[in-house]
């Protein structure tokens, strides 16, 4: 397994954030104002999002166990990644007890 | 334990076994030192303007932000004169506007980010242990290009020439309808031109971190102070691109009628809100990180302790910096967003308080768990948190829609505001003040005056700005010059007035200790670490920096090693001499900090002082209309420009150079590999970036006034577009493999350079003439306003390509272009590519959307 760039763990987990955030905010705004497809848009977007975040930590996971994620990345990774699901999560609320 | 950084794999293929020679025995060479000095020697006289080093320029920078901050808190003086007493006849209504409005933007523009970046010129390259930052004459030319631009700026109020708008010059309000005149155009042009120099010296921030640090400094072991210089930098790459692209927008619609922001004629002023927040609200977190991360130095050193939650505070940063850029619209609750939209934002602006709120605990902790020293940093930082925590939680109430839609444009938001800026930039700037002075000359300010400093500007502040919660609250809106009696409005806002004054008094305080410590020339004092740091910059002796680079293992290093000091000046590590007989540094690779090569730096030099001025006369003069001085103040900075780095690109003789106990290192380098190649791309980052804008704000208008949309995208220019494009980026490709083969490679690279310039200029004509023929015009609708504000974007960056082709042209011509490889071309190369991809979405967005045409 090669080793990452030193830059993935730091920026990976927040940039799926922000993709997220971009979507669900383009999704209510630019391209469905005002109508329930944006909701359902941001329901979709979580879910990506979520899973994309799972995936990452299971393959930052992966690369501690082959050794070429240093245990500092690891641990940075990690939590960024629970950072940036509680974003996700949190961000996704509006979607959920709002209508657009 | 001594070199851990010995004992994990290489990323560059440099031997870390090596660390274990340092430090060296016995003694140094006679001269050795004497001759290092005189290399970094600063010039004297009227020559020191042409200084580039970076503890000249940076202490430069840092006085003149400061003389920003004097400047426009004298003008918050006269507001608050004018808004003691109800029916106040101080100051004219028009005068008043121009008060609030230079008082936000000089505040803003010219103290609040140039002082944090000003602080990392001068700071940085001490904690890293670098000899300077990797491009002097950059931040030269980005300190010139503020100072000077800034004072012209700031004249205009005594011309009443000064914008009256607001800091964010919102339209309709400062479309040429309404503000006749050139106050506004010195507002777009001058914070234009400033944008500029934030982000030269970004650039610049952002290589020195990633490529100038200590051996063994690896990212676990980069101070906290770095780490947010490098977010702070990259922050204001994506950010201010905006800010740049919404002030040439609105400058587009001021000089031509490009009906940008006139939503009868297909535009939309909440275009421009959404470009300015996108750069106006990370703005705020680009002054309050570095802030932050002094904070979180000093604290270590208040406290004895090391950082509790070291890593989580670098997480706390980032994250921060990323969810920064989702809060943008919350500036924008009461314009009518939809719900939704409006609930993600909100959501977002309560989130960025996890982070902001993580580093709070750790400083808490921090001081908890250490001996805390009683001294005036200590009280600037204590003060500081608690005001910045003060502001962080209104700052929670103006985050939720329906709180905001009470409070938004009264003094709640501006109390708000006051106290996040104050708590979390202005008193850890001071607390810095009173921490890194002796690092600085060698002298302490005085205890017994700062103490008078930190209590006055401390009840000032709650004195003046508490009672604007309630003035808020009750109704008092922003930016009015004055209120009628009996609204219960006259007590809040006497006791604000006070508390201006008193604010203002502990200010003076500071500045006659800051004017009777620094004003005392001769040899500095020997007061250096006088509160016991242990982070690198207290090794700082003279402008080369270090006596000689050591060898990093621990966050603080001075604490880690107590011998450490006397080894450094002892020459005992990396670089203890000038090994070419120039100005050096030791470059290191981005992750695990491992020598790659000592680069030569530039010393003294007029270039960027004479860039400066002409860039300054050719923004500036465009907004009296001298035109023809203008282009004139233009050319003589291209000239300037390409005159500067001449010279910085040369093969010397010695191929690899002694780094140290007989280490060598090469001492020229091209490709991805130099410091110049990241350079580039960041730049490119930088203007792609700002395209990106330009493409949202078309994107904005289909979607807002799709109804407009009445030309029918040509198509002619396509496919003919795409392929000259395609041959721009194909040509400047070839260049450097073609230069490092061929006999005549050097020739070759030019004349591939040349034509891919060529290539680039006949796709944005043919691109041009489609629009054109099409029957599209700018001052028609907003889409034909987008579609050319697009190509006068593309244009631009096109003419700086045809320049760069010229320039490599005659450093051929004079023998400058060396095979096999050379940094101009490497760079250059970088560009001329971007700028192909840019023609590519420049040519390819307006045509795909609407595909169907109109």
């Amino acid at each position: 397994m090669k080793s990452p760039p030193a830059w993935t763990p730091l920026l990976t987990a927040f940039t799926i954030w922000f993709a997220h955030f971009m979507t669900c905010w383009a999704a209510s705004e630019l391209i469905w104002p005002h109508h329930r497809l944006a909701n359902a848009a941001a329901w979709a977007a979580t879910a990506l999002a979520l899973l994309a975040l799972g995936v990452l930590a299971m393959h930052q996971h992966r690369q501690r166990t082959a050794g070429v994620l240093a245990q500092w990345h690891y641990r940075f990774a990690l939590g960024a990644a629970a950072l940036a699901t509680v974003a996700v999560a949190f961000s996704a609320l509006p979607a959920v007890v709002l209508r657009a | 334990m001594k070199h851990a950084a010995a004992t994990e794999p290489s990323e560059t293929g440099f031997d870390t076994r090596l660390y274990a020679r340092f430090p060296t025995q016995g003694g140094r060479p006679a001269g050795e030192f004497e001759a290092l000095q005189k290399v970094w020697e600063t010039p004297t006289g009227w020559r020191a303007f042409s200084a580039v080093n970076n503890n000249f320029i940076g202490f430069l920078f840092i006085v003149t932000a400061f003389g920003f901050f004097i400047a426009a808190g004298i003008l918050s003086l006269l507001m608050r004169v004018q808004l003691a007493a109800p029916m106040d006849g101080v100051v004219p209504q028009e005068t008043y506007n121009q008060l609030f409005t230079m008082h936000g933007s000089v505040m803003m523009f010219l103290f609040a980010v140039p002082a944090v970046e000003a602080v990392a010129v001068l700071l940085l390259p001490q904690m890293i242990a670098a000899r300077d930052l990797p491009f002097p004459r950059l931040s030269a030319y980005s300190y010139w290009a503020y100072a000077i631009g800034g004072v012209v700026f700031f004249a205009s109020i005594f011309f009443s020439l000064a914008p009256s708008d607001g800091w964010f010059m919102y339209p309709p309000l400062s479309s040429g309808v309404y503000s006749k005149g050139i106050n506004a155009d010195f507002w777009l042009l001058g914070i234009g031109f400033i944008e500029i120099s934030a982000i030269a010296g970004a650039i610049e921030l952002i290589v020195g971190v990633l490529r100038t640090r200590a051996p063994g400094m690896t990212l676990a072991k980069l101070p906290v102070y770095a780490w947010a210089v490098l977010i702070f930098g990259v922050m204001i790459l994506l950010a201010f691109p905006a800010m740049i692209m919404v002030t040439f927008l609105l400058e587009l619609e001021r000089a031509f009628n490009w009906p940008l922001f006139d939503a009868m004629r297909g535009g939309d002023p909440l275009l421009y809100q959404h470009l300015f927040w996108f750069f106006g609200h990370p703005d705020v977190y680009i002054i309050f990180i570095p802030a932050s991360a002094m904070v979180s130095t000093m604290i270590v050193t208040v406290a004895q302790k090391k950082l509790v939650g070291h890593e989580l505070v670098v997480l706390a940063m980032i994250a921060t910096g990323f969810i920064s850029f989702g809060v943008w619209a919350h500036h924008m609750f009461t314009v009518g967003l939809p719900g939704l939209s409006a609930g993600y934002f909100s959501a977002a602006s309560m989130a960025v308080a996890i982070p902001a709120g993580a580093q709070v605990f750790a400083w808490i902790c921090t001081l908890a768990a250490g001996k805390v020293q009683r001294n005036v940093p200590s009280l600037f930082l204590v003060g500081g948190i608690l005001i910045f925590v003060m502001g962080g939680l209104t700052g929670v109430m103006v985050g939720m829609v329906a709180f905001d839609g009470q409070a938004h444009d009264t003094y709640f938001v501006v109390a708000h505001f006051h106290y996040v800026l104050i708590g979390g930039m202005v008193f850890p700037l001071l607390a810095g003040f009173y921490y890194w002075t002796p690092m600085i000359n060698g002298r302490q300010l005085s205890e017994r005056l700062g103490r008078w400093a930190f209590w006055l500007c401390f009840t000032g502040v709650h004195l003046c700005f508490l009672p604007m919660h309630l003035s808020g609250l009750m109704g008092m809106p922003r930016r009015v010059d004055t209120y009628l009696p009996d609204r219960a409005w006259d007590l809040p806002n006497l006791v604000s007035t006070v508390g201006a004054f008193v604010m203002a008094a502990g200010v003076a305080a500071f500045l006659f200790d800051a004017m009777r410590c620094y004003l005392r020339f001769g040899s500095g004092g020997n007061a250096r670490n006088v509160f016991h740091g242990g982070t690198l910059e207290w090794l700082s002796a003279g402008n080369y920096g270090v006596r000689s680079i050591p060898v990093v293992n621990d966050l603080e290093p001075l604490w880690a090693d107590p011998q450490l000091a006397a080894d450094v000046e002892a020459g005992r590590y990396f670089l203890p001499n000038t090994a070419t007989g120039q100005r050096e540094t030791l470059i290191t690779s981005p992750t695990r900090a491992e020598p790659q090569y000592v680069q030569i730096m530039p010393g003294p030099s007029w270039w960027p002082l004479l860039s400066a001025v002409f860039t300054a006369g050719a923004f500036l003069l465009l907004t009296v209309q001298a035109m023809t001085l203008s282009v004139v103040c233009a050319v003589l900075t291209v000239v300037c420009l390409m005159r500067w780095p001449w010279f910085n690109d040369r093969h010397i003789e010695q191929t690899s150079v002694d780094a140290g106990d007989g280490i060598l290192l090469p001492a020229y380098v091209a490709g991805p590999q130099a410091h110049g190649w990241w350079a580039a791309v960041l730049l490119c980052i930088t203007l792609g970036m700002i395209f990106l804008m330009a493409m949202f704000g078309y994107l904005y208008l289909h979607g807002a006034h799709a109804d407009r949309w009445r030309t029918a995208a040509p198509r002619d220019a396509l496919v003919p577009g795409l392929a000259l494009l395609a041959a721009a980026a194909g040509t400047a490709y070839a260049a450097r493999p073609l230069m490092a083969r061929l006999q005549r490679g050097s020739g070759a690279s030019a004349a591939l350079m040349a034509a891919s310039a060529l290539c680039l200029a006949a796709a944005l004509a043919l691109d041009v003439r489609d629009w054109w023929q099409a029957g599209l015009r700018g001052d028609a609708s907003g889409q034909g306003a987008t579609v050319y504000a697009m190509l006068a974007w593309h244009g631009s960056v096109v003419m700086a390509v045809l320049l760069s082709a010229l320039y490599y042209a005659l450093r051929w011509m004079r023998g400058l272009a060396p095979r096999p490889a050379n940094k101009t071309l490497e760079a250059l190369r970088i560009l001329f590519i971007y700028a192909a991809l840019e023609g590519a979405a420049g040519l390819l967005l307006p045509r795909v959307l609407p595909w169907s045409g109109a």
